[in-house]
């Protein structure tokens, strides 16, 4: 009985701490935020590693898309690759998405994450990915 | 050069000056590595580019050309032919005007780091008019040595610029200059057929942007990008990721990586010929071409060049807050997040 109590106990002092702000549970990817939040949810489509050096890049297509810029970062959030355009998949390092698997150009050869913004015909954003990893 | 009026004499001379001083002052001298920006043995074969404005005394200038290059390099030492043509107009003072044509070949000599062009023949032909009077012009004889400056290396495509020098020796005479120069070869043994022409089509997409300080503004970004699309689907074409002796890399080089940094600095240069949107454009095609960013051959040249954009950036965010330019501040803030500008992305609210 008296560790039934204990565990209520310890739960409701963690419920009461995650209500009151004062602990945040950790989410089970880091990267999960959205990059712009204020704009719809975009789903990527390309497996986290596995695609090679050139991986196909895709992503859901976006209600009231006019193109899209896809961003290729390091770990550390510099720029690796990006690309615009109105397609909703895009080899990395361009171009034919047939093209040999180990050809030069931009090569993914080591971990980097990857997100996508669509944007209106005015420029704007209209929807957003979240950051996630990619690898080889 | 044939014999006539002082006017025409000194048009044309500024111009043939120009034509040859073909340099890039835009090109900074940082390279990738000084290790790995060199030529492995082997056979290359690839493209000359060359563009460039002067101003003289109330003349000015403008030319642009081409050329093809072959190299084979051997135990470190490189050796090789070239050819180039191109096409020069001149205003000058007092209402006159000169043209011509231009070509010549040479012989490449030097190191696998530090190749020299040394042109055997070049010819200058055309007229240059001043005051009703019409005079041809056709002048011939050696040029002076040109070191190619490496800015980027692999296995199979190496990249960079050429006439620094030359630029030096222009602007000692007063002459205001600005003249790019830029070559991209391949390892023969992995280029496609038409390689030569496929790299100059590629870099000679680009020229028009390199006169843009004293253009009237605008930003081509559709030449640019398609230029961009062209280099990545050679790119593509070639094979990547050889094991030449040359450290190990997470960077790439297309044609025209070198030649859209320069774009880049010159537009900073006078950024208020493009709006926020141009220029982060334009940023975004930097990382593509491996200009700037982690991917790019040249750090040296990548973290100065992203630093002066951060601080344009910042620029126009203070103007887009103190006028409440919620599109501004947007797109800002987007390019920050695209940049990992941390400062900037707080400055403009977070995300």
């Amino acid at each position: 009985m008296s560790h039934r109590v204990a565990a209520l106990a310890a739960l409701t002092t963690l419920v009461a701490l995650v209500v009151t702000g004062a602990l945040t549970l950790a989410a089970p990817d880091a990267l999960a935020a959205p990059v712009l939040p204020a704009t719809d949810h975009l789903t990527l489509r390309t497996p986290t590693n596995g695609g090679g050096a050139h991986p196909i890049l895709r992503w859901q297509a976006a209600r009231a898309a006019d193109h899209y810029l896809v961003v290729v970062q390091t770990p550390d959030g510099d720029p690796f690759w990006t690309w615009q355009g109105a397609a909703t998949r895009v080899r990395l390092g361009g171009g034919p998405l047939h093209a040999r698997a180990s050809s030069a150009g931009a090569r993914l050869e080591t971990k980097k994450v990857w997100f996508v913004l669509a944007f209106g015909a005015d420029g704007a954003p209209v929807a957003s990915s979240t950051k996630r990893s990619l690898g080889p | 050069m044939q014999s006539g009026p002082v006017g025409v004499r000194i048009g044309a001379a500024a111009l043939v000056g120009a034509l040859l001083a073909v340099s890039a002052p835009l090109a900074r001298a940082g390279t990738q590595d000084p290790a790995a920006a060199r030529l492995v043995d082997g056979e290359w074969t690839g493209a000359l580019d060359y563009a460039g404005d002067a101003a003289y005394g109330g003349g000015s200038s403008v030319a642009g050309g081409a050329g093809t290059l072959t190299i084979a390099v051997s135990g470190g030492r490189a050796e090789g032919t070239f050819s180039f043509l191109g096409m020069g107009s001149s205003a000058i003072p007092g209402g006159g005007s000169a043209q011509l044509t231009f070509g010549g070949e040479g012989v490449l000599s030097g190191d696998a780091d530090g190749p020299v062009l040394e042109p055997t023949t070049a010819s200058f032909t055309g007229e240059a008019s001043v005051g009703g009077i019409t005079v041809p012009v056709d002048f011939s004889g050696p040029l002076d040595a040109i070191p190619l400056h490496i800015t980027s290396a692999s296995c199979n495509q190496v990249n960079g610029t050429y006439a620094q020098e030359s630029q030096a020796t222009v602007n000692a005479q007063g002459i205001a200059a600005t003249f790019t120069g830029f070559f991209s070869v391949v390892r023969s043994k992995v280029a496609p057929p038409g390689t030569a022409d496929t790299l100059n089509a590629i870099l000679n997409e680009l020229d028009a942007l390199l006169s843009l300080g004293t253009a009237s503004g605008g930003l081509a970004y559709d030449a640019i990008a398609q230029a961009l699309h062209e280099a990545e689907d050679f790119a593509a074409s070639l094979p990547g990721g050889a094991k030449c002796g040359l450290p190990g890399t997470d960077t790439f080089q297309l044609a025209l990586s070198t030649k859209v940094a320069a774009v880049l600095e010159q537009i900073l240069s006078v950024p208020g010929v493009v709006s926020t949107e141009e220029l982060t454009d334009l940023m975004y095609l930097g990382v593509e071409a491996g200009a700037i960013g982690a991917g790019a051959p040249d750090q040296a040249t990548s973290k100065q060049l992203l630093a002066d954009l951060e601080a344009e950036l910042g620029k126009r965010l203070q103007a887009a807050l103190a006028a409440d330019d919620a599109a501004e501040i947007e797109a800002v803030k987007i390019a920050a997040v695209t940049f990992g500008f941390s400062d900037l992305i707080e400055l403009a609210g977070g995300t």
